[in-house]
């Protein structure tokens, strides 16, 4: 009878240790879930964000880390964004950022990357003020830091734009608005402008919708399109950015010719920026106005005539 | 925004016209009919006219290009420009602006609300740059400074006094102009000045406030070369905190 009752709380002695465990463990799961869950939206800012998967995710072979504000503002951070070399050196035999437009825009192109990533991690880090990228060894080129740098809010804690309608259009919607602005620009144009249209997908946030796309356009001459400027980037944004009902995290259309002109505009919808490069053998119009019936099919922003860059004269 | 403000107006509109003429409705038209009209014309751009009225001032902008023409209270408000005397501008504007359904400022995207945003263009290069601040609510005073650092050739922006970030110091090879104190006043008269200040000496200095609860702006010519231009939004911002008034409506029309 002894035996049997030193048997049954032996049992129940394992019993209690294997539930304690159970619910060690169960804890420890839950920690690690919430860790990555912060990764959304409304995740505890005592967690760390993981800024750098956030790079990674946006750009392969990027990383990030926090570091100190530039500023004299207490408690800013930055986030200094490293970019692989592809993304951010420009290739040999290009000109310099002043007079080569193609350099320009791969500057441009960076730092539109940078502000993606750091746009999303603002939404983690109330601290967060501003961003910087620059290559693996840390370091940019000369003049480069005007597209590089940016900022993402003006204070500590400040509150970021509200973008309602961020996250609510799903990915193959976005990428079917996209796919059709890009149909009817094609069909818009004059015959034979547009040569060859790629589309990269990017994914900015991979714990909400969080897309931002990236379309690349061959023309024959885009001196001739001036006037179609219009079309070309406020009609193929149509129903995604920019502004406060975007749709998408970014979007950058960056179009060339033949003949090396070339003029993008990349816009970053949670950093409310955006940088437009166009070659200086084009001049624009005053008003840039779409031509072409460009239908929004989920709801952002619409087509509308654009005051270019530039000084009121 | 457009449609639903003239949603809103409409039956105002009625009312006004329903409504006895009280002696101050006459008087109110009558400063409006004999209020000057300014007009400037822009080719590319279209006409900006400034009309003064009671309030204010009412601007109305038309853009040449058809579908273009804007209700007075879709416009720009303030697309200044602060440009250097060098042929290579640094910072090309900043200000408050609005542009529901209008018009977009460039890729800053248009917006629903009046914003503050700057411009910028990297000095000898192609680029621009355009950011959103913060949007500015009915109600609170917005404070730009934009000035010169002691660097040589590097500008700043601050909003309500907080840096903006580092997107906006550019480079700039030419000096900087000299420090100049002459004001001028947008609004009807010069009530509102604001005061000269040369914390950021010896660098050009530049500030204005908007008073959204007003609509009171001030704006400093900082040297001869330097100007800031601007075209007072009195109604359009009494739109936003107060019922359109009769003498509002009354300016929309042609």
């Amino acid at each position: 009878m002894r035996r049997l009752r030193r048997i049954l709380i032996t049992a129940a002695g394992v019993v209690l240790l294997v539930a304690g465990l159970s619910a060690v463990l169960a804890a420890g799961l839950f920690v690690v879930a919430g860790g990555l869950g912060s990764g959304g939206r409304g995740g505890s800012a005592k967690a760390p964000v993981n800024v750098a998967g956030i790079a990674a995710a946006v750009t392969p072979g990027a990383s990030a880390v926090l570091i100190a504000g530039r500023e004299p503002v207490a408690g800013a951070q930055r986030l200094q964004v490293t970019l692989p070399a592809p993304a951010i050196t420009p290739p040999p035999g290009s000109g310099p950022l002043q007079t080569d437009p193609r350099t320009a825009s791969l500057y441009a192109g960076a730092g539109w990357r940078a502000a993606l990533i750091a746009g999303v991690a603002a939404t983690k880090i109330p601290r967060l003020t501003q961003y910087v990228a620059t290559d693996k060894a840390g370091g940019q080129a000369a003049g480069a830091s005007f597209y590089l740098d940016g900022s993402v809010r003006s204070t500590p804690g400040a509150a970021l734009a509200v973008r309602p309608m961020l996250d609510t259009v799903s990915p193959a919607s976005e990428r079917k608005q996209l796919d059709d602005n890009i149909a009817a620009l094609r069909k818009g144009l004059p015959a034979g402008s547009v040569l060859r249209v790629s589309v990269r997908q990017i994914t900015v946030d991979p714990s909400a919708h969080g897309m931002a796309y990236s379309v690349a356009l061959r023309v024959t001459d885009l001196r001739r399109l001036r006037f179609r400027f219009g079309d070309v980037f406020a009609g193929l944004a149509t129903g995604l950015a920019p502004g406060p009902d975007s749709t998408v995290e970014g979007l950058a259309i960056h179009v060339e010719d033949a003949a090396g002109r070339s003029a993008g505009s990349w816009i970053a919808t949670r950093s409310a920026e955006g940088t437009t490069v166009v070659d200086p053998r084009i001049h624009l119009p005053r008003v840039m106005v779409p031509h072409i019936h460009f239908v929004n099919e989920t709801g952002g922003p619409q087509a509308i005539p654009s005051a270019p860059a530039g000084p009121v004269k | 925004m457009t449609r639903s403000r003239q949603r809103t107006s409409a039956p105002a509109s009625r009312r006004f016209l329903r409504r006895p003429i009280r002696s101050s409705a006459l008087l109110a038209v009558a400063i409006w009919l004999a209020g000057a009209t300014l007009a400037r014309s822009d080719p590319d751009f279209g006409t900006l006219g400034l009309d003064q009225t009671r309030f204010g001032s009412v601007v109305s902008l038309v853009t040449p290009a058809a579908g273009l023409a804007q209700p007075a209270d879709e416009f720009v408000v303030q697309r200044d420009v602060l440009q250097s005397e060098n042929t290579d501008p640094g910072l090309i504007q900043a200000g408050v602006y609005r542009s529901g359904s209008g018009i977009s400022l460039d890729n800053c995207g248009p917006h629903a609300a009046y914003v503050v945003f700057a411009e910028v263009k990297a000095a000898n290069s192609m680029a621009y740059r355009c950011q959103l601040y913060n949007d500015v609510s009915p109600g609170a005073v917005v404070t730009l400074d934009i000035f010169r650092f002691t660097t040589p050739g590097t500008w700043g922006i601050r909003v309500n006094g907080a840096p903006t970030g580092s997107a906006y110091r550019l480079g700039f090879t030419k000096a900087a102009p000299a420090i100049g104190t002459e004001i001028q006043s947008a609004g009807p008269g010069n009530q509102y000045l604001t005061e000269t200040s040369t914390r950021y000496e010896p660098a050009g200095h530049a500030r204005w406030s908007v008073y959204t609860t007003t609509g009171r702006q001030h704006v400093r010519r900082v040297t001869g070369s330097d100007s800031i231009s601007a075209y007072p939004m009195v109604d359009h911002l009494w739109k936003i905190t107060r019922p359109p008034s009769p003498v509002t409506i009354k300016h929309r029309q042609p």
